[in-house]
């Protein structure tokens, strides 16, 4: 997997609010094809990362390269066309519009100069993908959590992405919620979308992932297979606590 | 799988539009027709306000600014050029438009009460130009303009004839409304309204949607401050007035924010009671305030909305009903 061409590349990327800096000289890859992991305590700088690389805030230094492209003075929209797809922490639709309008929001404008929007069959299929079983014309704002969640990311793949960020799919939800969201990133991953997603549920994170990094005061803690990680000294000091390792198991091998 | 429910009202949108045209024929009386002239000036302002902020959640006043760039760049080009009012009309679209790529380059790149102030500072500003240079525009005086004329004939003695100047431009304003809700900009429109970001991640340039809609909106509400100016013969500053942006705001806020026809019902509404408390003087703007707190508490969606939720209540008594007698 290591071996695999680069598709986003984040190299020396700083972002300051004032005298903090929310991201600090920030560098990693993401590979084609991989689930790549994110992960570090709160407040650590992840979604400010996904933030920056999807230009919802401007980097105050640094590189970010697409697929060959650099994309750190691009606009959101920009980024969306070269695809780029990503969901939010809150489940975010566009709460006045059916969940067809959200859909179709996505097909009609997430590659640059498509004005056909998503077709009925491809509304349908993406809702029977995320598993949203919902008259299509029902609105997002009348859905519960766990479907604004399935909606936002349809909305997502809408743009037909090559690269999917996920910022904690499965917050707020209930184990057999996550559990579902899972299997629908596997299944997203295994139609070879790259995706890269943040998650505080570390149970999920490595079972899922194929590399981790961990964050820590917008740094670089550590990064590599699961494996790796949940073994490093430091992740288990500043992240993982002593008692995540019992008996030589870790969070990788857990269920 | 999207609404059919534009298809289904067609003969409905038919018949009114036949009772429009037939209104003159009908109501013989002046100052009935000047007050649904007036009604329908302030229905494309507020038709057109509402496209931007009902529709784009863009929360500005600078329709009004438009409103009155259109009537007195009609008003200058026959004053001071020799215009016909007839282009006065292109002339005060095409001005509004020119203020609305210098009004809103700037301003749509902000939001909420910063694009509020933003175009309220622009509004006092035209306000200012207009009193600045008063050789032009006839400063607290006011400008006399030219009434329409076709040949021979002037408008002044025909009011019908002011009527059916205005019904298409109204009528204009709601197609074009309904065909941008419609279309991709719509969409965008609404998205981005919803929620920018997202709808950024999404592939949507808002800045890029959000400039197009002020520009169309500003430029079918310049041709109304023109048809405005040389209808009621003279535009002065108290069309910059604030009173004039709590009225326009509550024709919008009243008919119901984000629907076709409630800036209409509102405009309808607004400029009634403005008639009922004619006699009030200054105390107008505090019932016609008083007006729109009373809809807000009863109908805070707007009337349109309030009256399609009576409509869908009364629907959803009558099936109970039927099915009794259906036997079921």
């Amino acid at each position: 997997m290591q071996e695999a061409m680069p598709l986003l590349e984040v190299k020396n990327v700083s972002r300051y609010f004032g005298s903090l800096a929310a991201v600090d000289d920030l560098s990693f890859e993401v590979c084609q094809g991989e689930v790549f992991g994110i992960a570090g305590p709160n407040g650590s700088g992840k979604t400010t990362a996904i933030n920056v690389i999807t230009q919802i805030i401007p980097p105050s230094k640094g590189e970010i390269f697409f697929d060959g492209h650099p994309i750190h003075r691009l606009k959101s929209h920009d980024i969306c066309h070269l695809g780029i797809a990503r969901t939010f922490q809150q489940p975010t639709v566009f709460e006045t519009m059916s969940i067809a309008d959200n859909i179709s929001v996505g097909g009609t404008f997430g590659k640059k100069g498509a004005r056909d929007g998503a077709a009925e069959a491809e509304i349908c299929r993406l809702l029977d993908f995320v598993g949203l079983d919902k008259d299509p014309d029902t609105p997002a704002k009348k859905l519960i959590v766990n479907d604004k969640k399935k909606l936002m990311l349809a909305v997502a793949l809408a743009t037909n992405p090559k690269l999917l960020i996920l910022d904690e799919p499965c917050a707020g939800l209930t184990t057999v919620e996550s559990k579902e969201i899972i299997n629908l990133i596997k299944k997203v991953n295994d139609l070879g979308t790259t995706v890269m997603l943040i998650e505080h549920n570390m149970q999920v994170l490595m079972n899922i992932s194929d590399r981790v990094m961990i964050i820590d005061h917008g740094t670089k803690l550590c990064q590599g297979t699961p494996d790796f990680v949940c073994c490093d000294a430091r992740v288990i000091e500043t992240y993982l606590g002593r008692n995540s390792v019992k008996g030589g198991k870790t969070f990788a091998g857990a269920e | 799988m999207l609404t059919k429910s534009s298809n289904k009202m067609r003969p409905v949108y038919i018949v009114l539009v036949i009772l429009l045209l037939l209104v003159p024929l009908i109501i013989r009386d002046d100052y009935l027709m000047h007050l649904i002239i007036m009604t329908c000036v302030w229905g494309i302002v507020a038709t057109n306000w509402n496209l931007t902020l009902g529709y784009g959640g863009m929360f500005h006043i600078a329709q009004l600014t438009f409103f009155a760039v259109g009537g007195y760049a009609s008003g200058i080009g026959a004053v001071t050029f020799g215009a016909s009012p007839w282009l006065g009309l292109l002339i005060g679209g095409a001005a509004a438009m020119a203020a609305s790529l210098v009004i809103g380059l700037p301003s749509l790149r902000v939001k909420g009460i910063y694009l509020i102030l933003l175009t309220y500072a622009f509004h006092n500003g035209v306000s200012e130009l207009v009193n600045h240079f008063r050789d032009y525009t006839g400063g607290s005086m006011g400008l006399l303009v030219p009434a329409f004329e076709a040949g021979s004939v002037s408008f002044v003695t025909h009011p019908s004839y002011y009527y059916y100047m205005v019904l298409p431009l109204l009528l204009f304003s709601i197609i074009s409304t309904r065909l941008i809700e419609k279309s991709f900009i719509g969409k965008a429109l609404m998205a981005t309204r919803d929620s920018e970001v997202l709808a950024s991640v999404s592939g949507i340039n808002p800045y890029k949607y959000k400039l197009v809609t002020f520009i169309t909106a500003a430029f079918i509400s310049g041709i109304a401050g023109a048809f405005y100016a040389s209808y009621l013969g003279v535009i002065g500053p108290e069309i910059f007035s604030f009173s004039l942006i709590v009225n326009g705001l509550g024709m919008i806020v009243i008919g119901g924010m984000g629907t076709l026809f409630g800036p209409i019902a509102g405009s309808f509404i607004i400029t009634f009671f403005m008639e009922v408390f004619s006699s009030l003087e200054d105390f107008r703007p505090i019932l016609v305030g008083a007006v729109i707190i009373l809809a807000l508490l009863y109908a805070p969606n707007g009337v349109v909305n309030y009256l399609g939720e009576m409509l869908a209540k009364i629907k959803s008594r009558k099936l109970p009903g039927q099915a009794r007698e259906s036997g079921e």
